[in-house]
């Protein structure tokens, strides 16, 4: 029996070792096409399907309509006050993340004592689920006795107690705020990991021409760090802009419309509104949107950041 | 600047680094602080106002109650089962196809390579809505496996650009001295690439489970039954009970959040590796 086996297993070598390299590649490649395809090509010409009907939650006969839903959601005022929101949540965001992101990059590359474990909690935020990051700040920013509001208070920022996350004003900017200390540790460890990459001779040979720090950070680190920037921004922009459960913990898209951007109209529609077909339209101009940002992105600056 | 010898310039500059270093720490972990102050609080404190900074007594009363009146053990057994299933379906994907990418050249290489930015242009309601369609008809709602499955999904780049950098990292000299003494492919990978990658593959193993464990769209979506819910549906489903009781809802996010903090201070490196060698 075993030296069955071992045959077989012998055979089982010689087949392997006869492929080709492109046909042993692609072999192992295999699992990895077909769960996409699956999970990903499948889902998405269905879900196209689906935008070209009128198709509820529950009803068994789609009726078809065509393009009807693009139009009317192209021709919608909710569907402009969400690009203009996601813009603006994207924008602030990434604004937030990259320049927290950065600077404490800037001072954990330094040398100190208790380097690894103050790099360890500067990360830590990474680790956090979404969820907790939300209510942390939820309870913080208590409309009626929250921490928050008692120092702002005392600061002299506020008058009275603010409800945060009902308010049309405050709203935006809490996301935002959540937003950017859940996401910095991504572009912290992007930009510390290419900082640990620059050569000390740059700077000792800076040191000895008498180049202040500034001028160091100005001719030296940013111009390498510009790449890796490039890639973070980008990045960060398509996921920020496609983000759903910030938003959908902290403000379900509310007060009213005011935080509500293109994801979570989608799913307002399709899942609250029970209308699946004109949620996928709006998911599918999402994607519309994310494709010609991607595009002007690479052509701008794409040959710099390869 | 001032006249200053180099001594006194010294420690002007450590003085700057220690302050910034300080400084930072201490802002940044405002939220984190504040949570874990208010889930070891007596409760009738949480709602004081003016409120108090330092807890009075330190109690594990929240904790308790937690245990005790919700359905949290289940879903921290939900959250561990859905994590495993997900990170043995995501190695058995990624690995191989990681190893493909670094040792061989074949058609459509590259864009295994690109595939993180590929993916993520894609919005999850995009997926969703018609994933939750198919899924109901094929009964994957409801079903472990199929969240699971979904999060295979969108762990996979990560865990491609993980396993990317662990097998990049030996030697092409060793495998080609293996194949002149006539070590076959197989043998190749179980006796020299396995046991080489092995702490990358661990590395991985434990950042798949904890990008499951966090995940929340698909497991909202996914999973209508109470007794089926994640960790983080099962916890955000605490606040819309009648009095929403903080103390209680923070230390289920302590329970939740506490665990994955502690990996990153022992795993970082290999993500800093990660970032450092790919785009993602």
């Amino acid at each position: 029996m075993s030296a069955t086996s071992t045959s077989a297993l012998a055979q089982a070598k010689n087949k392997v070792d006869n492929l080709s390299e492109n046909q042993i590649g692609l072999l192992l490649i295999l699992p990895l096409a077909v769960l996409l395809m699956v999970l990903y090509l499948y889902p998405i010409l269905r879900g196209f399907v689906f935008s070209l009907q009128e198709v509820s939650l529950f009803a068994t006969d789609p009726a078809w309509i065509g393009a009807q839903q693009y139009i009317d959601t192209v021709n919608s005022s909710r569907f402009w006050n969400a690009f203009e929101n996601g813009i603006i949540y994207t924008v602030g965001s990434v604004a937030v993340t990259v320049v927290v992101g950065v600077g404490t990059a800037m001072v954990l590359n330094r040398s100190f004592f208790g380097e690894r474990f103050v790099t360890g909690l500067i990360l830590s935020p990474y680790m956090i689920p979404i969820v907790g990051i939300v209510l942390i700040f939820r309870w913080l920013f208590n409309g009626l006795n929250g921490a928050a509001n008692y120092v702002f208070i005392q600061l002299g920022f506020v008058n009275e107690p603010v409800a945060w996350f009902s308010s049309s004003t405050y709203a935006m900017p809490m996301l935002i705020l959540i937003s950017g200390w859940a996401l910095y540790p991504f572009v912290c460890m992007l930009v510390l990991a290419k900082l640990q990459t620059i050569p000390d001779e740059y700077y000792e040979a800076a040191n000895l021409m008498g180049a202040s720090r500034t001028r160091q950070f100005v001719s030296i680190t940013l111009p390498q760090l510009k790449s890796v920037l490039f890639v973070a921004i980008l990045l960060r922009m398509l996921w920020t802009f496609n983000l759903f459960d910030i938003i959908w913990l902290g403000t379900q898209g509310g007060p009213g419309n005011a935080t509500e951007t293109l994801p979570i109209m989608a799913y307002r529609i399709a899942f609250d509104g029970l209308r699946l077909g004109e949620g996928t339209a709006v998911a599918f101009l999402t994607f519309v949107v994310l494709a010609i940002g991607t595009i002007i992105y690479f052509r701008s600056f794409g040959e710099r950041s390869a | 600047m001032f006249d200053l010898t180099l001594r006194q310039r010294h420690y002007l500059e450590r003085a700057t680094t220690y302050g910034l270093v300080v400084g930072m720490t201490l802002l940044l972990m405002i939220p984190m602080v504040w949570g874990v102050l208010s889930s070891v609080r007596p409760s009738q404190e949480l709602f004081s106002w003016p409120p108090t900074f330092v807890p009075s007594s330190i109690t594990l009363d929240n904790y308790q109650l937690l245990l005790e009146t919700t359905e949290f053990t289940q879903y921290f057994l939900n959250s561990l089962v859905v994590a495993v299933l997900a990170m043995v379906f995501t190695l058995s994907i990624a690995t191989p196809a990681a190893y493909a990418v670094t040792r061989y050249e074949f058609l459509g290489r590259k864009y295994v390579t690109n595939l993180s930015t590929i993916i993520y242009m894609f919005p999850l309601v995009l997926l969703g809505i018609p994933l939750f369609v198919i899924f109901s008809q094929i009964g994957l709602t409801n079903s472990r496996i199929g969240l699971a499955l979904t999060h295979t999904a969108f762990a996979l780049p990560f865990a491609l650009m993980l396993l990317r950098v662990f097998f990049n990292d030996i030697s092409p000299t060793i495998v080609e001295s293996a194949r002149l003494v006539g070590a076959s492919r197989i043998t190749i990978i179980r006796k020299i690439i396995l046991p080489l990658s092995l702490p990358g593959i661990v590395a991985t193993v434990i950042f798949v489970m904890a990008l499951s464990w966090k995940e929340y769209f698909f497991a909202l979506l996914l999973m209508n039954e109470n007794a089926l819910s994640t960790l983080p549906i099962g916890i955000a489903s605490l606040i819309g009970m009648s009095t929403t009781n903080w103390g209680l809802i923070l230390a289920g996010v302590m329970i939740m959040s506490l665990p994955p903090m502690v990996l990153i201070f022992f795993l970082y490196d290999y993500l800093l590796e990660g970032f450092a060698v790919s785009t993602l």
